[in-house]
């Protein structure tokens, strides 16, 4: 099953396949990233600065 | 820190190891590569992961014991290593040296702190995941992949073991584990440590959450596709390199993604980069993962390999990574942290701002003189003359000689980096003693109470999203493998899901974007979903080349498998370490042909567990050694290898002619090598395998004795002498009379698939 992509038609197949597939795994992500609302958005960034109080300053 | 500077300096003067076994170059490079990553990172990340997740999660860690186990398991590791590697018990595969008791406490000891993490996660008080843990989920389920697949081992003894994998299939798991050591130890844990720490040593936001999104889904599924260009221009099938080459490439785009994000977080905070330490280390350790992410995409273009690979370019690129970002990183949260941790402020900002500037230039003076000695070397060693028939440089000393003063700047650049840390360490011991330590608890509002009825764990998985994508896969694959009706099956069903899934989208508007909303919320369903990212890279590059008979895969050459002698000669070479200078892969390029023979085939290192390809040639390819030289060389070079070859940097390994080798498992060895595959004789008893090995060291000691140098059968040397005379040997099994010797150089006659 495996030695025709292996040995016949590999150079046509690889490059191709890993250009699509990583393609479309980035169009995927980049959309639904571009659809966030965006107080999810900022609610989401904020939440390292949401923390306790001792985390904010030492004392000098 | 301290075994890279003097080994680094054992590479300038082979007398800095004191004629010691334990302290050659061989044995202390896995301590440096093992405690650099594992004890060094590996602390470091605990403890920004322990200390970032309870914030981020509002709540406590789940569990103190399971905290404290993982604490003292990590550090009994840790000294077990700096004990065993030294002793010589190893693996012989880079990063995975550890022998296999160790590997199984590492194992046990990863699971508790595993365990530990996800019963937070479960106990939280914030409903949705923030982009750092994301990273922190990836580590662990990966990490845990890699490390078992390429740990799986059939042990012979209580401190010795072969890998399951052998030639080939071990190549392509180690680096498929080797690389993504880098990936997923080295660097999703202090992305995710720089998501959460960067914001707030900057005291604003990330840049863009949008984009860490982006940046975390293309890394974790690109990241684990790139192994094989440890392999370019090896025996490793074309294909495989052609992956591995163009994920490398592609990596660019999420890595330089993060890199701005982390950079661009400190928009508005440039001017603490004159006063702070925390946001300079920051500043210049996320440069330097922007550095380093450029070069090793750079490196893993064919070409560009064809150079760099087995040179000291390489050596200056996993230090610009690991010291500039992975030390600066760790240096600024613990800058960051301590003063907080025991309430108190920093004992020195001046010698913290000393640490910095020692650290930079340390970094600098290092990866520049590496650069500078890879490219130099790796010119000289593929310069040709006479139109590129003959070899310009000949001999390989010459080409260590002319990289000997970047050798010196290199142990000087590292001295640099060493002398910052032990300074950050006195900061931080005198920070920690100025005050007392936090131990206080604060009421958080519980967000959780709102995901009740409003998500369903089943619906995360069984939506509209998730099972086109499954069926499209699905019938992609059978469109790829499939021959004949089931091929114009595949097409058909591809079409048709594809088509349907559109159609469903348009009808369904906006609500596609809820499914993955309601992943964020879902820890075990994310972290599932984590693992299909990062495995799928692997599971097509690994189970073709493991499933593939090895019989049908060894380009008409067969290793022949060693003797007994040879075997106890291979497991004290690996023990010693040679592979960290010796490559045994002669590549398919010119300049590699000239120099050590006929390119290696597949079939030539099919028997090899573990093989030793190696990544880096401080001395010459050892794949056709065997016949080359006489028994007598072998003797008097490992003896003192400045008699044989002046100029060497290579130890004396005087203890292999005073030692005896260790032949009480060689039946259990040679039954687990044949359990692997290798053809050994059924039924061969101890007494018929110490006769055989008795018969071949006596035949080597008298021919060594009627050249002047004398030894006894039972000594390391024997069989040391015995491997080194047997690397190459292969049977012809296209040739029509089989040939069981090494073929000498010969004309390229037919091309590697």
């Amino acid at each position: 099953m495996f030695k025709r992509i292996i040995y016949d038609h590999w150079t046509h197949i690889v490059p191709i396949l890993s250009f699509w597939l990583t393609f479309g795994v980035f169009l995927a992500i980049t959309v639904r990233a571009l659809f966030f609302k965006k107080d999810f958005v900022q609610r989401m960034g904020n939440l390292p600065l949401e923390d306790d109080a001792n985390d904010a300053q030492p004392k000098a | 820190m301290g075994a890279g500077v003097l080994i680094a300096s054992q590479l300038n003067s082979w007398r800095v190891n004191f004629d010691l076994p334990w302290l050659t170059f061989g044995r202390l490079r896995p301590l440096h590569t093992n405690a650099a990553i594992f004890a060094f990172v590996g602390n470091m990340m605990f403890a920004g992961i322990y200390y970032s997740t309870q914030r981020l999660c509002r709540c406590r860690l789940a569990s103190p014991l399971l905290t404290k186990i993982h604490f003292f398991g990590w550090q009994f590791i840790i000294v077990c290593a700096a004990i065993t590697l030294p002793l010589g018990y190893s693996r012989g595969k880079e990063y995975a040296e550890l022998i296999w008791p160790i590997n199984i406490l590492v194992a046990v000891i990863w699971l508790v702190f595993a365990a530990n993490f996800f019963w937070t996660l479960a106990k939280r008080n914030e409903k949705s995941l923030y982009v750092a843990l994301w990273f922190y989920i990836a580590t662990i389920v990966t990490v845990t992949m890699l490390y078992v697949v390429n740990h799986l081992s059939l042990p012979t003894s209580l401190t010795h073991s072969y890998p399951i994998f052998g030639g080939v299939q071990d190549a392509l798991v180690q680096w498929w584990y080797g690389h993504n050591a880098v990936a997923f130890f080295l660097t999703t844990p202090i992305l995710g440590i720089m998501y959460y720490f960067v914001p707030k040593a900057a005291n604003r936001p990330v840049y863009s959450y949008r984009l860490s999104v982006i940046h975390f889904w293309s890394l974790v599924f690109i990241y684990i596709w790139a192994g094989p260009h440890h392999l370019l221009n090896t025996a490793l099938p074309g294909w495989l390199q052609t992956l591995g080459m163009l994920f490398s490439l592609m990596l660019w785009a999420p890595s330089w993604g993060g890199m701005l994000n982390g950079l661009l977080t400190l928009r508005g905070a440039w001017d603490k980069l004159r006063t702070d330490p925390v946001i300079k280390f920051f500043a210049a350790g996320v440069t330097f993962y922007g550095m380093a992410t450029f070069e090793g995409p750079l490196m893993s273009i064919k070409s560009v390999n064809a150079l760099s690979h087995y040179s000291d370019w390489t050596i200056g690129h996993v230090h610009g990574g690991t010291l500039g970002w992975n030390g600066f990183m760790a240096a600024g949260m613990f800058y960051w942290l301590t003063p907080r941790l025991w309430n108190t402020k920093l004992y020195s900002q001046s010698m913290a701002n000393m640490h910095f500037w020692l650290g930079m230039v340390g970094i600098l003076l290092y990866v520049a003189a590496m650069w500078v000695s890879g490219i130099t070397q790796g010119l000289m060693l593929n310069a040709t003359a006479e139109q590129g028939t003959i070899l310009a440089y000949p001999n390989f000393l010459d080409t260590l000689q002319a990289i000997r003063p970047m050798m010196w700047c290199r142990v000087v650049g590292g001295t640099f980096y060493l002398i910052g840390f032990i300074m950050m360490a006195f900061n931080l011991w005198k920070t920690a003693r100025s005050g007392s330590p936090v131990n206080g608890s604060i009421e958080v509002e519980s967000a959780m109470e709102e995901m009740v009825g409003d998500t369903n764990r089943f619906r995360s998985y069984a939506n509209a999203p998730v099972v086109y994508c499954f069926l499209i896969i699905a019938s992609a694959t059978l469109m790829i493998f499939g021959h004949g009706a089931s091929f114009l099956a595949g097409v058909f069903l591809t079409a048709t899901f594809t088509i349907a899934a559109f159609a469903h989208f348009e009808m369904s508007g906006a609500k596609w974007g809820q499914w993955y909303d309601e992943l964020l919320k879902h820890g075990l369903t994310f972290t599932v979903l984590t693992i299909i990212a990062a495995a799928i890279g692997g599971a097509v590059q690994i189970i073709p080349t493991v499933t593939m008979q090895r019989a049908d895969n060894i380009e008409g050459r067969l290793q022949i498998p060693y003797t007994p002698l040879e075997l106890t000669g291979r497991d004290i070479y690996v023990s010693e370490g040679c592979y960290n200078c010796h490559s045994q892969m002669i590549r398919t390029m010119t300049p590699d042909i000239l120099r050590y023979g006929d390119y290696s085939r597949l079939g030539e290192s099919i028997y090899d567990h573990p093989f030793q390809w190696g990544s880096k040639r401080t001395g010459p390819d050892l794949a056709r050694e065997g016949g080359k030289r006489s028994d007598e060389w072998h003797f008097y070079h490992l003896l003192n290898p400045r008699d044989i070859s002046p100029g060497s940097n290579m130890p004396n390994y005087t203890w292999l002619f005073t030692k005896d080798a260790k032949t009480g498992t060689l039946e259990s060895k040679i039954n687990a090598m044949r359990m692997l595959g290798v053809p050994y004789d059924i039924g061969l008893s101890e007494e018929e395998i110490m006769a055989e090995y008795n018969s071949q060291a006596a035949e080597i000691v008298q021919r060594l004795a009627e050249k002047g140098a004398y030894t006894e059968p039972q000594k390391q040397i024997v069989a040391v002498i015995a491997y080194l005379q047997k690397l190459g040997a292969f049977e012809d099994k296209d040739a029509p009379n089989e040939n069981t010797t090494p073929l000498p150089f010969e004309p390229v006659t037919s091309t590697q698939p």
